[in-house]
């Protein structure tokens, strides 16, 4: 009987010191039976990306409130596929202007919640996402 | 990916592969024999290292300064951090990787105990071995840091570490049976505050007069805020690591195997017990004097037998 979870990966990458909502999310995806890893806070994409790699998750949720998610985001997930590993769906959440959306989408973001957002929200789109 | 690719990337080196077969052993899928089978025969002996002790004692920060002492003299080191899974929701928030993200060459992996007592996971020897395979030299366990009766890594590591801190209890909680006696190492981590030495002092009183096996455990003093005391730390771990591997790796064996064979016949006696159909009839009918409770057992168990084996 494989008992398979959903395994995600909570990242905070560049200089950005507020990890309220992170922990947060974290929270909830842990009751929704998730299982979690947070790795801190001030990571570098090839930190982010070297520990999702190690630990085989399925989703990438990055936070980001520093404003600097269109050179970082991108680079994420660049990352991943250079690494073979572009199957890891990519997420964000934060302080994330609207006009931004696009070009986060035409570089491997797939979801973005910006402050407000129910976290059941983000439940139910990772599980629709994610598939064993 | 098919599982040989995927095991033959593994052991040419590729991380992620890795990575991907762990999940499969992990998630207990019907695979993992095959995937053994094949894997075992690669394995040709690694250091583990198992760390245990109460929450808060520094047990992420320890294995953080050691496997960077031991990564830094160019051998291969992995990390296995064991953290509980919600008994109600089966989640779980794995943080022992955030005192060690910035380990470069180091191949972290966090699991959940899946509900599993004693503080590993039922996995985690075929973990080990998996590892051992992709020619890892030393493996770190840290188990769930619960408290006083997660023993069972000891049956898993070559070197037993029990990792301890000034302030989290007096002289009586080292006298507790359960993980004080399991130690091949005690470290009293946290070697900047001023009751280390006081500790440091009582457990190697308690450990003179010790009838139990650890009785020659050996204490060291750590702070891991400075990074201090490791070397010496390390420099003691030939002197414990039993050479005749062959006689180890079949006891470690016999112990998982056995079980193994429990968790599975538990699995199966709990899925016939929670599909049996008017069970609180039954229960009424054993309650009244209709029914022999031991035959039902009895008969309950010759149809386990009969439909699953």
């Amino acid at each position: 009987m494989t008992d398979r979870k959903i395994r995600v990966l909570i990242a905070k990458p560049g200089l950005d010191g507020h990890d309220r909502g992170a922990k947060i999310i974290a929270r909830s995806l842990r009751d929704a039976g998730m299982e979690v890893i947070y790795t801190g806070l001030r990571r570098t994409p090839e930190q982010i990306v070297n520990a999702a790699i190690q630990e085989d998750v399925d989703v990438v949720a990055v936070s980001i409130l520093s404003g600097a998610h269109n050179h970082l985001l991108p680079k994420i997930s660049n990352l991943l596929k250079e690494n073979g590993a572009d199957d890891i769906l990519v997420t964000a959440g934060g302080v994330i202007p609207e006009k931004d959306f696009k070009h986060l989408e035409e570089n491997g973001v797939q979801g973005i919640f910006t402050p407000g957002t129910p976290t059941s929200e983000v439940v139910d789109f990772i599980k629709s996402h994610v598939e064993h | 990916m098919h599982n040989n690719e995927i095991i033959t990337k593994m052991l040419d080196g590729e991380v992620y592969s890795l990575a991907k077969v762990i999940s499969i052993v992990e998630s207990n899928s019907p695979d993992t024999g095959k995937i053994m089978q094949g894997i075992f025969p690669h394995c040709n002996g690694a250091n583990v290292i198992g760390i245990t002790g109460p929450p808060g004692a520094g047990k992420s920060s320890v294995i953080y300064h050691l496997a960077k002492t031991i990564s830094d003299q160019s051998k291969k080191v992995a990390v296995l951090a064991i953290d509980p899974n919600s008994h109600v929701t089966g989640g779980a928030l794995l943080g022992d990787r955030i005192r060690m993200d910035d380990l470069k060459d180091v191949y972290i992996r966090s699991i959940g105990n899946r509900c599993s007592m004693g503080g590993v996971s039922s996995s985690t020897y075929f973990i080990i071995k998996i590892l051992e395979a992709c020619k890892y030299e030393y493996i770190f366990i840290e188990t769930v840091g619960v408290g006083q009766s997660e023993v069972k890594i000891k049956d898993l590591a070559d070197i037993t570490m029990l990792i301890l801190a000034p302030g989290l209890g007096d002289d009586i909680q080292a006298n507790k049976a359960g993980i004080m006696e399991i130690g091949d190492i005690i470290v009293v981590n946290k070697a900047d505050k001023p009751d280390a030495l006081r500790l440091e002092m009582e457990l190697k009183d308690m450990l003179k007069t010790s009838q139990h096996q650890n009785a020659n455990a050996q204490v060291f003093q750590t702070d891991s805020i400075n990074g201090l005391g490791f070397n010496k730390l390390v420099e003691c771990f030939p002197s414990i690591i039993s050479k005749d591997n062959k006689t180890k790796e079949i006891e470690k064996l016999k112990t998982q195997y056995l079980e193994l064979m429990e968790n599975k016949i538990i699995t199966l006696v709990h899925n016939k017990f929670n599909s049996t159909e008017d069970i609180d009839e039954t229960m009424e009918d054993v309650l009244n004097g209709e029914q022999n409770v031991i035959d039902l057992i009895n008969k309950d168990i010759k149809d386990i037998i009969s439909t699953n084996i």
